[in-house]
């Protein structure tokens, strides 16, 4: 009999939230919805367990030392934990990832200064197995504006500064389930070398924190090659 | 008037009606008894110096005071929230009761009070009960002094409870720490050992009591844990048994049975592998489908004439109904809750009707 984990799902993933939630109000920031049950839902397909993250939007200094609050970043995504996962052991085979950064402009506007995606693809010819792609995220104001109880109005052509990128650039990455490019953000904007040991303690308990599941060797058997050869070049992302 | 310091502390009761004072005197003495803890009582007097003889009964430290909410009957301009709001300045737990004046209480008491029924009886054993939580609080300080140099006291309670994983989520409680400001004053002036212990388990005990417990996220009481498991909550003693090796033992456990979250997440996990049940996308209700199928029959559903009591996971503290997180039926993230309480959710129809003034 294959063993339920959806209950562990919850818990790993929860775990995970509360961790970010605390740490990053920690070293000055702040996200929201906070509420668990507003932030996620759980499905099971034929692969295994999906958690969907909904739209959440956190409101950040630009860089560690600077002492306004102007940017929102808001983040939304999946990941999927396989059946075959073990209760102490739990890894996250796919995932896909969208971020939108909105900078605030004098006279209350926003502009659109970055978009992503981040996806998991092992199947398609030609496609680094991680990988990132730019696109206009300039729909998310209106998560923006539901988590802050803010009205901007929608991005102005002009103030979208990810409009008409070349969409098929896909850049290898790392793994970046919707956890891994909330570490990302909080890395980004959040600690640097000019930190206090409150800011760096509290993004050290981070990263532990948001490392108590891992990546599932089953989605990109490839990079086998990466750790065999010592070598990190991104040749190894492709098949 | 005797000075009540002994080592297991004091609880000072405060009443204008003599017969009441009594009656509650004799309760708290009963539910106290063996415990070292002395109960002294104090009918304030028309002509009496109140701040004096006030100062004189919590002199001691390691206190509790609990007083009639209307204490019209003693000196002109002398309240029970006078009481209330001295303590709060010094740091001293402090409850109060209406007979009376009942409708004149919120319900809900402030971060620093508590609120006691009305009834001797009842009122007792809860008075000795939050005294002894204090009291527990205040020894683990005394035994390990380095506690006073966590970094938090989020940090704190999760060392004193032995639950280092609790931290993120206790830290997601503390903000409401400033409900207090008078603390801040305490603080930056009483620097001594023996004043930080006693701040300490001041801050240490509401922030437990008054927060954590009551809004349950890491620590639920029986009717949370039937909302989680999304059944009604007559089937508390059905399913408590289940759920023996998730008890809560710590400060304020006298009044009542409570079980560590993550602990009956691991009784879930280990009823997953037990019994093959299918997920089919209600959380809340999977959790019951394991437990019925553990105890071998059908747990009584909530009322909801929304999901008929399939769904749950959640409570509302304001209207004690279980809800699910659908959110026609409740709304998360409030602002009157803290956000380290993921197991409740404001129920939508008190959340309309009080909104804007609940906030997001």
């Amino acid at each position: 009999m294959a063993v339920n984990l959806q209950p562990t799902v919850e818990r790993v993933v929860n775990f995970a939230w509360n961790s970010f939630l605390s740490e990053i109000e920690a070293m000055g920031g702040q996200a929201r919805p906070k509420h668990p049950s507003d932030v996620f839902s759980y499905g099971v397909t034929d692969e295994g367990y999906l958690v969907t993250l909904a739209p959440i939007t956190l409101r950040l200094k630009e860089k560690a030392a600077a002492s306004e609050c102007v940017l929102f970043v808001t983040v939304e995504g999946c990941l999927l934990f396989p059946r075959n996962a073990h209760r102490n052991d739990m890894r996250v085979v796919k995932y896909q990832t969208r971020a939108g950064y909105f900078r605030v402009l004098d006279g209350g506007k926003l502009k659109h200064v970055y978009g992503v995606h981040y996806d998991h693809d092992d199947d398609l010819p030609a496609h680094p197995v991680y990988h990132s792609q730019m696109s206009t995220m300039a729909s998310f104001v209106q998560h923006v504006n539901a988590a802050w109880n803010a009205q901007y109005q929608a991005i102005e052509p002009d103030l979208d500064l990810m409009k008409g990128l070349l969409r098929n650039v896909r850049i290898p990455t790392a793994h970046m389930d919707p956890f891994s490019v909330l570490l990302q953000i909080a890395s980004d904007h959040l600690v640097s070398e000019v930190s206090d040991a409150q800011v760096t303690s509290a993004y050290d308990r981070l990263r532990g924190a948001l490392s108590t599941f891992r990546s599932s060797r089953d989605g990109a058997v490839r990079l086998d090659a990466a750790i065999d050869q010592h070598c990190f070049r991104s040749g190894h992302w492709y098949r | 008037m005797s000075n009540p310091q002994t080592p297991a502390g004091s609880i000072v009761l405060i009443d204008d009606d003599p017969e009441q004072l009594a009656r509650l005197k004799a309760e708290v003495e009963r539910f106290s008894a063996g415990s070292g803890v002395k109960v002294t009582d104090w009918k304030p007097e028309a002509n009496e110096r109140v701040d004096e003889t006030f100062d004189t009964l919590v002199a001691g430290g390691r206190t509790l005071v609990v007083t009639d909410y209307d204490l019209t009957r003693g000196p002109a301009g002398f309240f029970g929230t006078s009481v209330v709001s001295w303590c709060q300045q010094r740091a001293i737990p402090v409850g109060d009761y209406s007979r009376g004046n009942k409708p004149n209480l919120p319900k809900q008491p402030s971060l620093f009070e508590f609120r006691f029924p009305e009834t001797p009886r009842q009122a007792g054993q809860r008075i000795v009960g939050i005294h002894k939580g204090f009291s527990d609080l205040r020894a683990k300080l005394d035994s390990d002094p380095n506690l006073l140099s966590e970094r938090s006291p989020a940090n704190m309670l999760a060392h004193i409870l032995h639950r280092p994983s609790a931290i993120p989520q206790f830290s997601l409680y503390a903000p409401q720490l400033v409900a207090n400001p008078g603390l801040v004053d305490l603080f930056s002036t009483r620097k001594d050992v023996e004043s930080r212990k006693e701040l300490a388990a001041y801050l240490l005990g509401h922030l437990l009591f008054n927060s954590i417990l009551r809004y349950p996220g890491p620590i639920l009481d029986p009717n949370t844990l039937c909302s989680y498991l999304a059944c009604d909550g007559s089937e508390a003693d059905a399913v408590q048994p289940l759920f023996q090796n998730a008890r809560y033992n710590g400060p304020f456990d006298s009044l009542g049975p409570r079980y560590w979250r993550e602990d009956v997440d691991d009784v879930i996990e280990s009823l997953a592998e037990k019994h093959d049940v299918p997920y089919d996308g209600n959380v809340a209700g999977y959790r019951r489908a394991l437990v019925e199928r553990e105890l071998d029959r059908e747990l009584l559903r909530y009322g909801c004439p929304r999901c008929q009591g399939e769904r749950g996971g959640f409570r509302c503290p304001f209207t004690e109904a279980t809800v699910c997180e659908l959110s026609e039926c409740s709304v998360g993230s409030s602002a009157w809750l803290p956000p380290g309480a993921d197991l409740v959710r404001v129920e939508r129809g008190y959340f309309d009707e009080t909104a804007p003034m609940m906030g997001r």
